[in-house]
Formats: structure tokens, C-alpha cells, sequence
């Protein structure tokens, strides 16, 4: 029925110019298309330093160094190199945990003189040496061993004066320098008083490194398991873990709030700014060199407690009463150790600050006048504190009164000032003051620089696990900042030098307050995942109506093509 | 310039240990005497409503980082973004001008629908002064629970004539007012106890034990306020930062009574309704109501739900009723009364519980009300989704005196008023307008008219506005509700402040549960724009009759269910 | 330990004390407790959602967790609608007998703060720079978060006010960065949607112990409805829940453990099949106390008989050893004079509009015009 059709034939041009066209749109598709797409779809990740990021990380980049310097002093014994390097053995050998060690020199206006005429001549440097230990080289002086004969017929002792680095160590007189006996035990004993001064902060130290090296672990760790050294103190790893937890993290600032709460309406107020001046601005001004402190105070009336902690009395003459009731007979309110973890009442007490940096809350907490006085049980100052937050104390005055002067405040300041030393985490062991902010500073550096190692390698790990994430340029930044902190902090530390401009705090600060802010970068927020079902939804319109027709004819052109190389081959052959 | 130091150090240091006696002007604006202050003033309105105001004031020191009465949360906010005179205004309801005449404290502690904010900040200029608001709004929506972090430069406007400051300030050349205001905020429980924690007796001594969320949030009209500002006395010897803690609210007695009674609101049996015997027309079923037949007896606890726990120790407390001198006021034994006119003011007993009784008075005693300066409203005029139009009618009801008043509105960046359409209906009766035009996703449009209406006429302020379509991402979740318009502010040269009501926009807003149906409409757009262009270019078009026919099968099959159906037909 | 027993209470106390010592030492090495809870529903209809989550927010608040440590998100304002003829409360059971409203709330993010990206920064802790202490998750290594979400959801992901959604991944990637940096200890993931067990099913960080209301291709059911409120008021997993919290955990003190709970779970009352993820928990489920995450935990230390020294300084005595530290910065007492600084600058501001009768603008665009005009019309005539 049909006659066999055929179109009329194509001109080679009109073929040749099609092929063009689809040529052109296929290079505009790829030429342009693809890597314009590429552009605007890919995510923009900065390159960060990720190796050395991840030897930070691991512990691998820097030994940290804690070497302690402590120049001795020994005006009236002949032959103090011997005794040093005798004690410099004993300390070594003793010393578990090598990176906190302790080197001994002799002073050095000492071995001058006694090079001279064999005989010490004391200058008046010596005597007058400043406290903070500051010599003309970088390093500083961790304490200052002075060994003085003491009285006749006592053996070896020490004693450490409160507001120096000076360590007197009175050897006992029947010392014999040439006896290998005695001065043995002369040696020994001044390594183990050394030793026992230091042992808290070494404890600590020892515990931040070998801690933070390890990726954070899953189960949860047993006490006991940390690679931590015993040390020949025989350390209670429970006792340094329980510090730990009660130690704030450190902040360049802190803010300090002294509150007044009162169950009633009374006392209306207090003499806290004075008695702040007076009693605690001295010892902030000394921590500056470590952390700055900001203060401010406040006065709650109606404050009462949880609704869950009920005092009880306890009355004072226990064997005659049968019943607990206070019907006028003396006694007193008693709070117990369990009601005290509920004892602040967050719901009502606004306690809240908005800085951006931690408070250190102190409370002073006036009972009811009928649950006046309040004690807490087995408490010897009436006080707590609670570990990372700050230190209640309830006070009982005497009389109801409306105004707290400075002499009621002053117990409670005492407290105060003694909590927050320990909320910071100076060591209370050593009874001096210039050495337990020396080993604040040198704990904290420790503790900063575990704290940035560890913040990269979250980093690192957190980088490599989410590709989908961008990372701006602020990001890498901020860990090219931080790593030439820590390399800065890591030479500071094996120098010595602890605190001042420079020193290995101000690095770690730098380090520290660096990788917290790459880490917390505002952009870096995950992408939002999307399905697969969105992806075609997106895609599909454009590409659908666009890809088809440009396929099917880039497929045509491809199978004409070869076709013609067919002929073209076949006549080759036939011709 | 050593005794410009000098000046300005004692006007800024105040000693707060120094015992004053300063000369206090009007009890309002300057109270200086005292740390702390309340007072609880309840109003009789007619319709047998209550007002009740609930006044709290703190006075602080300056600089000082010890504090007594002051709340430290608050001074510390002020400290950290440098604001100067701070005030915050959450309300909810209407004030119903017509029955209950002139807002209470002159308008000033009311605010819009919603949270508004304004705040003299000091800054070098308008970068830092933005920073510096960023951190006051932000630093507020932590304290008070609300989202006052949403009021940023799109919701901001710097008025010029409406708000002055109300404080004692050193430099004044230095500040700068910001204004914002969200108007479709929740007010809560949640800010009001954040409120409450900011007063010394907290809730439980004074007045502030009668404040109930579940009261206060069924009022008809509640705005709960804070101002802060440096006040200082007459000679200016002295100056403490006072903060002004205001809740205002309007209870409907009968409503209490009835919450009291059955929480649940249940319709009156048939025998208990009053109803109008004057009215001819039906009967039996039908039932006029007849309102005020009597002033309905309530006592405090009754109304608040709560009694009222004795004075606050750490100032004084004031209690006063304003009622018509005739109706009869009872008070718990332990307080005095001091009569004045039509206020009868009660001091507190110390420890116990007081409470104030108003037994029922048939027939109803008339209230007066002082008509207030101007009866304002707002609404929408047009229709369509392009363009629209405001028109505010302001209403001076006095026979004598002319009104001077300064007309404030904040409009979002979507609603483009067209400025040239801006018309009055009482000739000469603008005087000066300002205007700051929008900005698409900027800034909003911010226009200010001093307007003077003469006695016993009404103005009609209208302009029109176009409507702008949006992103898809920039609606809300609940689109379909409509965007929420700030209400405009009036202040009258005397003052006083009135605030319209709220306008509810409805924008273009696509239906965003289709987003596949749009995929494919799209898609079918691109393959007739592109599949047609291509075609054209790459085909070659040749006659369908010199083409062999293809599909022969097909057409066969075709062909003869045909020729059935034909069959079919002809067979029938 | 030597007890000297002198009345039968302080005996007491030093055994409580013990066992606490004891217990605390051996389970619960979480120094404190946080609570995210979170309703992502929008509208009336929804109101169950959020009375499920202020039933958990009620729950933590008696156990003892403060509203410093709760970050309460609810999407949408319930208590003070309009709709509601109970102003100012919310209940979960028709005979209204408890108001989660309360007097005392806190709600963190409200209304249309309440999306995907705040609650992905909350967790992450990648806020914006003026964000306050109460609307961030100050966690810390020791701390244990409970992670509560309701709405509606579906297979692996969950709704956000009906406008966005959020995918398991997503949690389980924020989660997995939260543990990058060390920011919990051990967190319980609680969800009450539908299909609710696909939202864990994507975890992969430790210490998670995560529990869902129904499992794939499964709806979760509301338990009741109120008459007078006139919608749904809880939801049935969450009501058994509360029901097993409300009977046996009555305070902060109490020993019932996490398989207690999980097995109080009875599908025929709940109506759909809870599920829990232990895997990447390794802990034994009946060692892990529901206060654990439930409850708050707070250590205190006192100076207890024998450490008369402990904190007793004088501090005077302080002072005056701290006044000799030379430190190298020593505050000067700055007078906090407010240098008479210079005027602001100001220069954004409404301008005054005025009727300028003037007409040389007028002249200026007409001249405007006509050159315009002009130059179209000759180029017009141009030749081609």
C-alpha cells in the first residue's frame, strides 16, 4: 500500500553544520557548564597542617620540660659540689616522672667567693636576695635552698618561711663532709625534703600530660588505669583525680561574685567592699600575673533554701532529751552532708552572670532567726565548697542584726580566700606563698598545653570525619597562630622561663584561646544533610529536559560517524 | 578643665553611705529618699473592672559593682553594653479607651502588643552604637526568656521628636536612642518570673506575693515594664540609678470570681440571667442581657488568688484604692487608713496577711473616668495581595484645647509606604514629618509625623503602601497567619503616650506544600524552551509524506477497532 | 573507718556517707547533669508535644537539675494562647491536677527560635558571638546530657515547626563532634515521634544510650485527650514513661536503674514498639541509675573531722604575704573618669521631609527629559 518513500537527500553542509552545532552545545556543556557547576557546589576547605597538627596531637612534638632550678646556698661547708652532685643523684634516681626534675646550682655569688679564699664571704646580695628569685639570666628561680648548721645536738630538719622562696635546712652539727655516711644522709634528706615540697605539683603535672594524650576512650575509665607515675611519694591517683574535678578550668579572667543570701529580711548590708580591699585585692593582684579577676557582690533577701533541705535539731544536752523538739532548750540546727548538694536553691537564687568567662560564685548564707544557729554537720568552719562552682559558708550571727561589718565578715573571707585558692588549683602543701603561685603557673602551663594539643587533634579527627563541612580561612589562620604558640611554649617551658611576658603561660594562653576559637568557628556548622530524594528533585529538572535531547543526539552523531568510517573503510578496501 | 573634672566627678561618683535628704519632687519621677519602694494602687473602672498597678522602684548606685536592692543582673547587663536609660515593655490585651478613659502613669508604662524596647546608648558613632544594641538585645533575651535577640537593624529605628529621655544624664550628646519592638512575641510566665526575680522581696513579702501568672495572663489588659534610668535631685548633688518595675493589669471581677468558682468557663443556667425586662420583642427564649446591675463585691485574695503576705521590711509599702468615696472599703484589722478624696491608702501589717474587701453595691455607684487626651486606631484599607493602605484615626474628644502630637510608625522592609500619598484630612494639621525610607532586607521604613488637631475633631492619617513578595526562606513557619505590624506610637506634647493596636498583614505567600509540583512544572518549561530551540537546530524537517510511514502495526490496529465501533453504531 | 557512735544519727550519716562514697566512686564518674529538651511542633493541634516535654522539664526540675543546666526549647507559645482556657497552664492528664506551667519557667529558645541550625549550633557550640550563658551547652568532659525530642518525624528524619527538618545524621554527626571536643560524658537520647527508632539508628559516637517510641513504619499514638482543652494532651510512650518516673523515682536518691525502666515498657499499653540502642553504650544497663541523667549530682566537699586545716587562712595574714609578691602587672586603681570624650558622631537618622516650592528641580528634569528625547529621536534618523 505504500510506495517505498525516501526523503530527499541531505546536503553535506547542512550535516557538517549540525555536527557543529552539536558539538558547540556539548563544549559549552562541558567547557563551561561543568566546571561552573564544580565552582558553585563545591565546599570551600581551607588547607590546615594536619600532620602537625596530629603530632601535636599525640604528644609527639614536644617533649614538655619542667625543669625546676634551685640554687643552694652553703656558706660554712667546705665542699658543697660534692654534696650537690650527690643530691642531684639521689634526685634523679628518686625521680619517676622525668620531665618535672629538679636541678641544683650552686648560687653564684657564693662560688665566686668561695673560689677565692675558701672561706664564704656573704655579700650583701646574698642576704638581701629578692624573693621573687629573679636573676640577671632568663630563668627564675624556683626556691632557694640555704643550709646552715643548726643546733647543737638536733638532727637534719628544714623549715620554710611563708612569704619566700628561702628553704632553711639546718643540717645537723655532728656532719662530718668527709664521712660518706653522713653526708649520704645529709643528701638524702635534702633530696627528700626537696622532693616532698614539690611532690604535689609534680603529681599534678604528670597527671595533665599523661592524661591528655590519649584520644578520649569510650569506656569509662576505672581509676587507677591513667599511664600516670606513682612516684616514691605513693600517690593516691583517686586523691589528684578528685583535684582535678574540683579545679575550674583555666581562664585568662574570672569573675568572682560574693553574694548575700538571707532566709528573711535582715541583714540589709554588708561591709563586703572594704573588707574586699582589705583582705582579698592583695592576693587577686598577686594571681594577676596568672589570671586577671573581676568582682562584684550581691544582697538576696527571702532566699530560702530547697524545699527538700530540712535542718534538724539537735539539741544540746543530748542524753536528756527524748524528743527532738525545740521547747527553749539550747541546741542547735545541723544540716547533713547530703542535704548539701541540693543546699542551693538555682531556682529562686539568680546566680547566673554574663560574662564570658567563668565565675566563681561565694555565698554567705544568713538562717531563718528561728533556725538560727545552722551548723553543718561535722564541718569545723561552717563552710563547703562545691568543686568547679564555688564555696558556701552559713554564718550565725550572734545577734539579729541589719548590717554585717568587716569584723563579721572576716571569718567568712577567711574561707573564702583559702577555697579559692584551692578552686584554682594552687597546691596547698608548700606553706609558701611565692612558690605555690610558681607551681599554679607551672600547672597551668601544663595545663594549656594539653588543652590546645588536644583541641587540634579534635580538629584533625573532626576535619577528616566530615568532608561535607567548609572550613574558612579563619580556621587555618587561627591553627597557624596556635602552633607557633605551642612550638613558642614548648622552648619557653625547657628554658625555664614559666610567667612573665613570654613565658610558657602567656604562650599556652595564646595557644589556647586560638584553638578554641578554630574549633568554634560560627560557619563551621554542619551542612545540612541532604537525601538523596532532594538531590534528584533539584537536579532532575534541569538536567532531565536539558540532558536528554543533547544525549540522544550526541548518540546519533557518534553512530553516524561511525557508520561513514564503515563505508568509507569498506570502499578503502573494495577500491 | 580641672573644674570640668571636678564637675563631672560629682555628679558621678555619688557616695551611697552619705545619708541624704533630698528635696523629692513629684513622688513618680524622683525618689531619692529611699533604696527601695512599692506601691500597689487598684482602681475601680466602670464595667465592673479592676485596675491594679504595681509599682516596685530600686535605687543603685552608679559604677559600683556592690549591690544591695539594685539587681546585679540587670546593672551588669547596663555595664556590658553601655546603655544609659533602658526601657522594656511586654503587653498583652487592649486598653479600652472609651470605658476606661486616661491610661494609668500617663502611657508611659504601657507598651505595644508584644515586647518593645528602647534604649539611650552611649557610643562614638552609629557602628558602635548598633554593636553596642546588638548586646543589650541580646543579653536581655538571656535574662528575660523573650527573643528580643530577633530585634536587629531590620527591626530598628532611630525615632526623632517621640521619645525623650527621661533621665539625668551627664552628656547627652553621646547617646543615641535606639527603638525596637517585636510585635507577635508570647508574653509568659517565663518573663514573668525572670521579673520577679529581680525585686528584693521576690514574690513572697509585699505586694509582689499577688502576682500570679494565671491572673495576670487572664486580664484583660497587662504590661509588665521596666525603666531604668540615672535620676538626681533637684540641685543635682546627688545621683543613683533607679530602676522602675511597673505591672499593670485590668481583671474583669466578674471573670475572677467565676475562674474561682469552676476553672472552666461554663455558660449561666437559664434562671440565673439578667435579663433585660424593657425589651418587647420575644420572649422565653430570647434574653437581652443587662449589664451593670451592681458593682460586684471582690476582695484581693479572691481577685489575685492569692493573700497578700505582709509588708516588705526592706522599704516602704503603700496600698490605695481609688474607688467612689461612697462605696465601702474593708481592710484586714492589723492597718490604718489615711483618706484622701477619693483615695484611701493603708499601711501594711508587718508579718500577717492583708486583705482589702469591697462588699456589692446595687445599684451601681457612678465612676468617673477622665477622658484621656486622644482616642487613637488603626487599621488596614484596600484589598488584593499588591497594595494596601493605613489609615489612623485620632480623635481629640476636649472642646477647648488643640492637641500637638507626634505620630511614630516602624514598618518592616516588606511594606513600602509611598510617601506622596500621605494625606490628612484636616488641613494644615501636619506640621513636620520625618521619614527614613526602607531598604529591601535592610532597614524598614521609619516615619514620624508632628501632627495638630484642633478641639472636638477627628484626623484621618492615611497613605497607601505596596507589598512585597518573598524569598522562600525568609517566611515564617506559619506564613499563612499573616505578619504582624508594629503599633504606632502617640505622643502628645504633654507626655502622654498611646499606643493603636497591632495590624495583622497578609503577604503573597505561596503554597509551600508543593514543592514537587513546581519541579515539575519547571521542568516541563525547560524542555519546551530548550527542547523546541534544539530541535529546530539540530533536526532536520523534512514533509511527512516523503517519509515512510512507520508504526504500520499500530495504525492497523487502530484502524479496525474503528471500523468496530462503527459497526456498533450502525447496528443500533 | 572508726565510728565513735554517740546517737543512732550521726552512725547513720557516716554509713550514708559511706555507701555514697562508695557509690559514687564506683558508677557515676559525671561531675554534673544537663538537660536538652526539645518540642519542635508548631500550632494548637500540637499541644501534647509540648506538654510531653514540660512533663520531662518538671521531671529533671524535682530530680534536682537546675535551670542553668536545662536548655528548654519549645517552638510555640501553649500556655498564654488565646486558645487556651486555662491561662498560664499546661497539663498532661484530664484531671489537671498537675500544672506543668508552674510559677517557676525558664524557657531558653521559644517560637521561631526554636530550627535545625540553633539547635545544631546549641550542640556543637558554634553560637553567635553575643549569645547569653543561658542559651549555650556549657558541657564539659564529666558531664552526662539527656537529650529529649518530640514532634513529628518519620523515617530518619524529624520536623521542625512543620517548616524544616532534621535528618539522624545530622544528630549523629553534631553528636559525634560534641564528643570530638570532649563535651559529654555519657548522654541518654530519648525520642517520642513517629518512627521514632530510625532517628538513632545513625549514631556512631560512644557513650550514647538512646530509646525511641516506635519503629519503622510505625506511628506513635497519643494516650489521652482533655474535653475543656479540647486537644490531645500527652503522648503514650511519654506517658508510661512519666508514670515509671513519677511512681518509683522520687527523689535524687533513688537506686532504680535504666533496665528497670526500659523494662516497664509494654507494647500493648503504649500501642507501638519502643526501642533502645545499647550498642555504643558499655555499660550494663542495670548498673546505670536513672538519676544518672535524670537527676543532678553535686559533689561538695567540706572540711570533715581531721581537717581542722583545711580552709582555715587567715587572711589578713594572706594579704599582707601577697602584698610583697611583686606581680608584673599591679592594677592601678583606675579612676573611672569618663574622659570628657568628644561628641558622637551621628549620622544615621530620619531626614525632615520638606515642601521645597523651589523649581529648579523641576527645571533640572525637564532639561533631563528633553535630552533624552532628543537624543532618541536623532538616532532614529540616523542612516543605517
Amino acid at each position: 500500500m505504500s510506495d517505498a518513500k525516501i526523503p530527499p537527500s541531505d546536503t553535506p553542509e547542512n550535516a557538517r553544520t549540525r555536527s557543529w552545532v552539536v558539538l558547540s552545545f556539548w563544549s559549552v556543556v562541558l567547557l563551561l557548564g561543568v566546571p561552573l557547576w564544580w565552582c558553585t557546589t563545591s565546599i570551600y576547605r581551607a588547607p590546615l597542617p594536619l600532620n602537625e597538627m596530629q603530632s601535636w596531637a599525640n604528644g609527639r612534638a614536644c617533649r614538655a620540660e619542667f625543669p625546676l632550678l634551685v640554687d643552694v646556698e652553703a656558706p660554712l661547708l667546705p665542699d658543697p659540689e660534692h654534696l650537690l652532685k650527690t643530691v642531684q643523684h639521689a634526685l634523679d634516681d628518686a625521680n619517676d616522672f622525668s620531665a618535672h626534675h629538679l636541678r641544683l646550682r650552686l648560687s653564684r655569688s657564693q662560688s665566686e667567693t668561695s673560689g677565692k679564699d675558701g672561706r664564704s664571704v656573704l655579700h650583701s646580695t646574698q642576704l638581701t636576695s629578692p624573693s621573687d628569685g629573679h636573676s640577671d639570666e632568663d630563668e627564675s628561680v624556683a626556691a632557694i635552698l640555704r643550709l646552715t648548721p643548726g643546733e647543737s645536738g638536733s638532727t637534719h630538719s628544714y623549715q620554710l618561711n611563708n612569704s619566700s622562696r628561702v628553704i632553711d635546712l639546718y643540717y645537723s652539727p655532728s656532719y662530718n663532709p668527709s664521712s660518706t655516711a653522713s653526708s649520704t644522709s645529709l643528701s638524702i634528706f635534702i633530696s627528700n625534703t626537696l622532693q616532698e615540697i614539690f611532690a604535689e605539683e609534680q603529681q599534678m603535672i604528670s597527671h595533665l600530660l599523661s592524661s591528655a594524650t590519649s584520644a578520649p576512650s569510650p569506656s569509662p575509665s576505672a581509676p587507677g588505669t591513667t599511664n600516670s607515675s606513682n612516684g616514691s611519694n605513693k600517690v593516691n591517683v583517686a586523691e589528684v583525680q578528685r583535684k582535678m574535678s574540683r579545679i575550674m578550668r583555666y581562664s585568662p579572667t574570672y569573675h568572682l561574685t560574693f553574694s548575700l543570701f538571707t532566709a528573711s529580711g535582715t541583714p540589709t548590708s554588708w561591709e563586703i567592699e572594704r573588707s574586699i580591699d582589705d583582705y582579698l585585692q592583695p592576693l587577686l593582684d598577686a594571681l594577676s600575673g596568672i589570671s586577671n579577676f573581676t568582682v562584684d557582690s550581691q544582697v538576696q533577701f527571702y532566699a530560702s533554701m530547697s524545699p527538700n533541705v530540712v535542718p534538724s535539731w539537735v539539741p544540746d544536752n543530748l542524753e536528756q532529751s527524748e524528743n527532738l523538739q525545740q521547747n527553749g532548750q539550747p541546741g542547735k540546727w545541723v544540716l547533713k552532708r547530703d542535704d548539701l548538694s541540693s543546699f542551693i536553691n538555682s531556682a529562686e537564687w539568680p546566680l547566673a552572670s554574663i560574662t564570658s568567662y567563668p565565675t566563681i560564685n561565694f555565698i554567705v548564707y544568713v538562717p531563718l532567726e528561728e533556725q538560727t544557729p545552722l551548723y553543718i554537720s561535722e564541718s569545723a568552719t561552717n563552710a563547703f565548697l562545691l568543686p568547679q562552682w564555688g564555696g558556701v559558708m552559713v554564718l550565725n550571727p550572734s545577734k539579729p542584726t541589719t548590717h554585717l561589718s568587716k569584723d563579721d565578715l572576716k571569718p567568712a573571707l577567711d574561707i573564702f580566700a583559702a577555697q579559692l585558692m584551692s578552686l584554682l588549683g594552687a597546691p596547698s602543701h608548700p606553706p609558701s606563698l611565692p612558690i605555690r603561685l610558681d607551681s599554679l603557673t607551672r600547672q597551668r602551663s601544663a595545663e594549656l598545653l594539653t588543652s590546645a594539643s588536644s583541641t587540634l587533634g579534635s580538629l584533625y579527627r573532626l576535619t577528616k570525619a566530615l568532608p561535607s563541612i567548609s572550613i574558612p580561612t579563619s580556621v587555618s589562620t587561627s591553627v597557624g597562630s596556635t602552633l607557633s604558640s605551642l612550638n613558642n611554649a614548648c622552648r619557653e617551658l625547657k628554658r625555664g622561663r614559666f610567667s612573665g611576658p613570654g613565658g610558657a603561660l602567656e604562650e599556652g594562653r595564646n595557644a589556647a584561646s586560638q584553638a578554641e576559637k578554630a574549633f568554634f568557628e560560627k560557619s563551621m556548622v554542619g551542612q545540612v544533610y541532604f537525601p538523596e530524594e532532594h538531590k534528584v528533585a533539584v537536579y532532575l529538572p534541569l538536567m532531565g529536559p536539558v540532558g536528554v535531547p543533547l544525549l540522544m543526539s550526541a548518540v546519533k552523531e557518534i553512530m553516524k560517524l561511525i557508520k561513514d568510517w564503515k563505508i568509507r573503510r569498506a570502499g578503502a578496501v573494495a577500491a | 578643665m580641672r573644674l570640668l573634672h571636678l564637675l563631672s566627678a560629682v555628679l558621678l561618683f555619688p557616695s551611697a553611705l552619705t545619708s541624704f535628704v533630698a528635696a523629692a519632687d513629684t513622688p513618680e519621677s524622683v525618689q531619692l529618699d529611699n533604696d527601695y519602694d512599692e506601691s500597689l494602687l487598684l482602681k475601680t473602672l466602670p464595667g465592673n473592672s479592676v485596675l491594679a498597678s504595681f509599682r516596685f522602684v530600686s535605687n543603685g548606685t552608679f559604677n559600683d559593682h556592690h549591690h544591695t536592692v539594685f539587681p546585679r543582673s540587670l546593672a551588669q547587663i547596663l555595664e556590658h553594653s553601655n546603655a544609659r536609660e533602658l526601657h522594656l515593655k511586654f503587653s498583652l490585651g487592649r486598653w479600652d479607651a472609651e470605658q476606661w478613659g486616661a491610661q494609668i502613669w500617663d502611657g508611659h508604662t504601657g507598651g505595644g502588643t508584644g515586647v518593645e524596647l528602647w534604649a539611650w546608648v552611649e557610643a562614638d558613632d552609629d557602628a558602635a552604637a548598633d554593636k553596642r544594641w546588638t548586646t543589650l538585645t541580646n543579653a536581655l533575651s538571656g535574662l528575660f526568656c523573650a527573643s528580643l535577640n530577633f530585634i536587629d537593624s531590620t527591626r530598628t529605628i532611630r525615632p526623632v521628636l517621640s521619645f525623650q529621655p527621661e533621665g539625668h544624664h551627664a552628656n547627652p550628646d553621646r547617646l543615641h536612642l535606639l527603638h525596637g519592638g517585636l510585635p507577635r512575641e508570647p508574653v509568659c510566665t517565663e518573663n514573668l518570673t525572670p521579673f520577679l526575680k529581680l525585686l528584693p522581696c521576690k514574690g513572697r513579702a509585699g505586694i509582689s506575693s499577688l502576682l500570679d501568672g494565671h491572673r495576670l495572663f487572664d486580664a484583660q489588659w497587662q504590661t509588665m515594664s521596666i525603666d531604668v534610668k540615672p535620676v538626681c535631685n533637684s540641685d543635682g548633688s546627688q545621683c543613683r540609678l533607679q530602676v522602675v518595675q511597673t505591672v499593670d493589669m485590668v481583671l474583669d471581677v466578674e471573670r475572677s470570681l467565676q475562674r474561682r468558682d469552676s476553672p472552666v468557663p461554663k455558660p449561666r443556667p437559664l434562671d440565673q440571667l439578667n435579663c433585660d425586662p424593657t425589651r418587647s420583642y420575644g420572649s422565653g427564649d430570647n434574653c437581652f442581657p443587662q449589664s451593670n446591675l451592681a458593682d460586684l463585691p471582690w476582695s484581693l485574695s479572691e481577685i489575685f488568688g492569692r493573700p497578700l503576705h505582709g509588708s516588705c521590711p526592706l522599704g516602704t509599702t503603700d496600698v490605695c484604692v481609688v474607688a467612689p468615696a461612697d462605696r465601702q472599703v474593708f481592710a484586714s484589722q492589723a492597718s490604718a487608713e489615711i483618706k484622701t478624696g477619693d483615695k484611701r491608702c493603708y499601711t501594711l501589717p508587718q508579718k500577717s496577711d492583708f486583705d482589702l474587701l469591697l462588699p456589692r453595691q446595687s445599684p451601681p455607684l457612678p465612676i468617673e473616668v477622665t477622658p484621656p487626651p486622644l482616642y487613637a486606631s488603626r487599621s488596614f484599607t484596600g484589598h488584593g495581595q499588591e497594595r494596601g493602605g493605613v489609615q489612623a484615626v485620632i480623635r481629640n474628644p476636649s472642646p477647648t484645647e488643640t492637641v500637638k502630637m507626634i505620630y511614630l510608625e516602624s514598618l518592616p522592609w516588606f511594606m513600602k509606604p509611598y510617601l506622596h500619598t500621605l494625606k490628612t484630612t484636616i488641613p494644615n494639621s501636619l506640621v513636620d514629618l520625618y521619614y527614613r525610607p526602607n531598604l529591601d532586607r535592610q532597614r524598614g521604613a521609619h516615619l514620624e509625623a508632628a501632627l495638630e488637631i484642633p478641639p472636638n475633631s477627628t484626623l484621618t492619617l492615611t497613605y497607601d503602601f505596596d507589598k512585597s513578595v518573598l524569598r522562600y526562606t525568609e517566611y515564617p513557619p506559619d506564613a499563612n497567619r499573616g505578619f504582624d505590624i508594629a503599633p504606632a506610637v502617640i505622643t502628645t506634647d504633654k507626655g502622654y503616650q498611646i499606643r493603636t493596636t497591632s495590624l495583622l498583614l497578609n503577604l503573597p505567600t505561596p503554597d509551600f506544600s508543593m514543592p514537587y509540583n513546581t519541579i515539575i512544572l519547571s521542568s516541563t518549561v525547560m524542555a519546551l524552551a530548550f527542547g523546541s530551540v534544539f530541535n529546530l537546530l539540530v533536526r532536520r524537517l523534512v514533509g511527512a509524506e516523503e517519509v515512510p510511514l512507520r508504526g504500520q502495526k499500530l495504525r492497523g490496529l487502530v484502524a479496525k477497532i474503528k471500523r468496530l465501533g462503527e459497526g456498533k453504531r450502525k447496528a443500533e | 573507718m572508726k565510728l565513735r557512735i554517740t546517737t543512732p544519727i550521726p552512725t547513720l550519716l557516716f554509713t550514708l556517707f559511706a555507701l555514697l562514697l562508695q557509690l559514687s566512686c564506683v558508677h557515676s564518674q559525671h561531675t554534673s547533669n544537663w538537660a536538652v529538651l526539645v518540642s519542635t511542633s508548631r500550632f494548637w493541634f500540637n499541644y501534647r508535644h509540648l506538654a510531653n516535654v514540660l512533663s520531662m522539664y518538671r521531671t529533671v526540675k524535682r530530680l534536682g537539675i537546675p535551670d542553668s543546666q536545662i536548655i528548654l526549647m519549645l517552638a510555640d507559645d501553649v500556655a498564654c494562647n488565646p486558645r487556651n482556657v486555662f491561662p498560664a497552664s499546661v497539663f498532661n492528664n484530664a484531671d489537671r491536677g498537675l500544672d506543668l506551667y508552674g510559677d517557676n519557667i525558664e524557657v531558653d529558645y521559644r517560637g521561631y527560635e526554636v530550627t535545625v541550625e540553633n539547635f545544631i549550633r546549641l550542640l556543637t557550640d558554634r553560637v553567635e558571638p553575643d549569645t547569653p550563658r543561658s542559651k549555650r551547652l556549657l558541657t564539659d568532659d564529666r558531664s552526662n546530657i539527656f537529650v529529649y525530642m518530640t514532634g513529628h518525624g518519620g523515617n530518619e528524619f524529624l520536623k521542625f515547626q512543620d517548616a524544616e527538618e532534621i535528618s539522624a545524621f545530622d544528630i549523629a554527626d553534631a553528636f559525634e563532634q560534641m564528643w570530638e571536643k570532649k563535651r559529654y560524658h555519657q548522654m541518654l537520647f530519648m525520642i517520642d515521634t513517629c518512627q521514632a527508632n530510625t532517628m538513632y539508628s545513625k549514631f556512631y559516637s560512644p557513650n550514647i544510650l538512646a530509646t525511641g517510641s516506635s519503629k519503622l513504619d510505625q506511628s506513635s499514638y497519643s494516650h489521652h485527650a482533655d474535653n475543656d482543652v479540647g486537644v490531645a494532651v500527652i503522648d503514650r510512650y511519654t506517658y508510661y514513661n512519666l508514670e515509671f518516673l513519677e511512681n518509683n523515682v522520687k527523689n535524687a536518691s533513688s537506686k532504680h536503674t535504666m533496665k528497670d525502666l526500659f523494662d516497664s515498657y509494654d507494647t500493648k499499653k503504649i500501642h507501638s514498639d519502643p526501642g533502645v540502642r545499647t550498642d555504643l553504650f558499655h555499660r550494663n544497663l542495670d548498673e546505670v541509675l536513672i538519676t544518672d541523667f535524670f537527676g543532678n549530682v553535686q559533689n561538695v566537699e567540706t572540711d570533715g573531722v581531721g581537717e581542722d586545716e583545711k580552709w582555715k587562712v587567715d587572711v589578713s595574714e594572706l594579704a599582707r604575704l601577697a602584698a610583697n609578691i611583686t606581680s608584673p602587672k599591679k592594677q592601678q586603681k583606675e579612676i573611672k573618669v569618663e574622659e570628657l570624650k568628644g561628641k558622637a558622631e551621628k549620622k544615621i537618622s530620619a531626614f525632615k521631609v520638606e515642601e521645597k516650592a523651589s523649581w529648579t528641580q523641576g527645571v533640572v528634569g525637564a532639561t533631563a527629559l528633553v535630552a533624552c528625547a532628543l537624543a532618541w529621536f536623532g538616532g532614529s534618523f540616523m542612516p543605517k
